[in-house]
């Protein structure tokens, strides 16, 4: 006996529980994204901090400050519209490269007052309302065959202390020179609270199909927050001319839009209607970068909101597949 | 560069979108689906090696994985190699199991592995590992963690010094005289 024969007691493991915890690991890699807003927060990498800038400034919606002070602190951002801009790929790959440790450039910014915890896999829709506590929505045509996995993420709420000097340090590594944030908003206080939400994994031999359903997340302001003029800042980040941003900026409903930067050769973006709301159909196209991509060709995500939920619909299905699904949702 | 609205209406916190994000936006060099086929045989056969039961080597192997990717954004590559960073969480999970399962040595799995055509080879390759199981389980719990890291793993010398603390020339010489004992008894 010698060293061959200890190697031979290796052995494969089953592919049933391989595939099991591939799809275990692959549904909770959704759920990740809300684990904890410490990591949520501090996590991002360069390119995602311009994306950042927009959903935490730009997103955080320009309020009149006369308005504002008027309802001391009762302004809330909440979810109503939802936009896409594209943006050129040349630029996020610019921002990627920049490799800044946001981590520590901003760990005295960010209180967490709530944590969210661990995603809970539950038995049954009841038992997901009952924790969620709203009345969770299923699609009356669910996928045929599937396995369905229910989990639910609890409520989350975190403060950030805005910080200029650090923010335009970001701006400037970002190579954005010509603008300055206003010193007014140093230590000003945004509170994000996430309520809680729940995740339908429908489980398919060829991928899964996932429905995620949340109230709308709720930004409290502070009194006398220019947000549009922020916005502008986060969009000349992700590359927009001056023009270009003002522009944009003027257009946009700052009351209440959801800002996504999508790569032009990333995703087909469309609108569409679901259950008489409006959606927006991202649809990828493979294109990656770094040479890989989250997802693949055909990978469809369908965003929809209605009665002060939002809702979210992703699997690699066609896009009329998904949308006959989401209209199903009730 | 191009700039269009829609007035869809979305969560800020969407999972699924943030999912969507990340392909747009995140630092991924990592190939995460390679990477699970390449470690998951590693990882299982390291807790057959180190507990001797396969079911109990797939409940821990889920564990560790799950471990892992949920903590898998605050792997450093510049830190430490991939599989030094999830061998230091299997071997957590094997240590938190065997703390609380202190007298559990089941060789179930010996029972389970595939037999060979032959009858002969069949109940020869049964005799030899029920036989390698029982030696398995009479080494100290420092030797089983060495064996079923070399074999169950397959960490090489250097690899296994960085997770037990030792030298590498220490861990070959240990070893060599742990596959000399099994050797021995086996023999004997």
């Amino acid at each position: 006996m010698g060293d061959q024969f200890l190697k031979q007691y290796r052995e494969s493991p089953r592919s049933e529980f391989a595939r099991e915890l591939q799809d275990k690991l692959n549904g909770e890699t959704v759920m990740q994204t809300q684990k904890t807003w410490r990591q949520n927060l501090m996590r991002w990498s360069p390119a995602f901090i311009a994306a950042a800038i927009v959903l935490a400034l730009v997103l955080v919606i320009s309020l009149p400050p006369t308005r504002a002070l008027a309802q001391d602190f009762l302004d809330l951002f909440r979810v109503k519209k939802f936009a896409a801009i594209s943006i050129d790929p040349a630029r996020m790959k610019q921002l990627d490269k920049l490799n800044v440790d946001t981590e520590k450039l901003f760990a005295d910014n960010v209180q967490i007052l709530q944590e969210s915890g661990k995603p809970v896999t539950v038995a049954s829709v009841q038992e997901a309302s009952a924790r969620a506590d709203f009345d969770v929505a299923v699609p009356a045509q669910a996928p045929q065959g599937a396995k369905l996995q229910i989990s639910v993420q609890g409520a989350g709420a975190a403060v950030i202390t805005v910080n200029v000097a650090k923010t335009q340090e970001l701006l400037e590594l970002a190579g954005v020179n010509d603008v300055k944030i206003p010193a007014q908003l140093d230590g000003a206080q945004i509170t994000i609270r996430k309520p809680a939400a729940v995740l339908l994994t429908y489980k398919l031999q060829d991928g899964n199909l996932v429905l995620m359903q949340s109230p709308s997340p709720e930004i409290e302001l502070p009194p006398g927050v220019e947000l549009k003029q922020l916005g502008e800042i986060g969009l000349r980040v992700l590359g927009l001319s001056a023009d270009e941003a003002r522009d944009f900026a003027n257009k946009v409903d700052w009351s209440s839009t959801f800002l996504i930067p999508i790569p032009a050769n990333a995703a087909e973006v469309r609108q569409v209607t679901v259950n008489g709301a409006d959606g927006l159909m991202l649809t990828s196209n493979g294109a990656a970068r770094n040479g890989r991509s989250l997802y693949a060709k055909g990978d469809s995500v369908l965003l929809w909101a209605n009665n002060g939920m939002v809702y979210a619909m992703q699997g690699n299905t066609n896009a009329v597949d998904l949308l006959e699904m989401a209209n199903s949702v009730q | 560069m191009s700039a269009y609205a829609f007035t869809p209406k979305m969560s800020a916190q969407n999972p699924t979108l943030r999912r969507f994000s990340a392909m747009t936006t995140a630092k991924s060099k990592t190939n995460w689906n390679a990477v699970y086929q390449r470690e998951l045989p590693r990882v299982y056969n390291y807790f057959r090696y180190r507990l001797g039961d396969n079911a109990l080597a797939e409940d821990l192997t889920a564990a560790t994985f799950e471990k892992a990717w949920r903590a898998r954004e605050k792997y450093q590559r510049d830190r430490a190699a991939f599989p030094t960073w999830l061998f230091t969480i299997a071997r957590n999970v094997a240590i938190d199991h065997l703390r609380t399962h202190r007298a559990h040595v089941s060789f179930d799995a010996l029972e389970q592995i595939p037999a060979p055509d032959s009858p002969h080879e069949a109940y020869t390759r049964q005799a030899e590992l029920a036989q390698l199981g029982a030696l398995l389980a009479q080494l100290n719990e420092h030797e089983r963690e060495l064996i079923a890291l070399k074999y169950g793993a397959e960490l090489n010398n250097r690899e296994i010094a960085r997770q037990l603390g030792m030298s590498e020339s220490n861990v070959g010489t240990t070893l060599h005289r742990i596959v000399e004992k099994l050797k021995a008894k086996w023999e004997g």
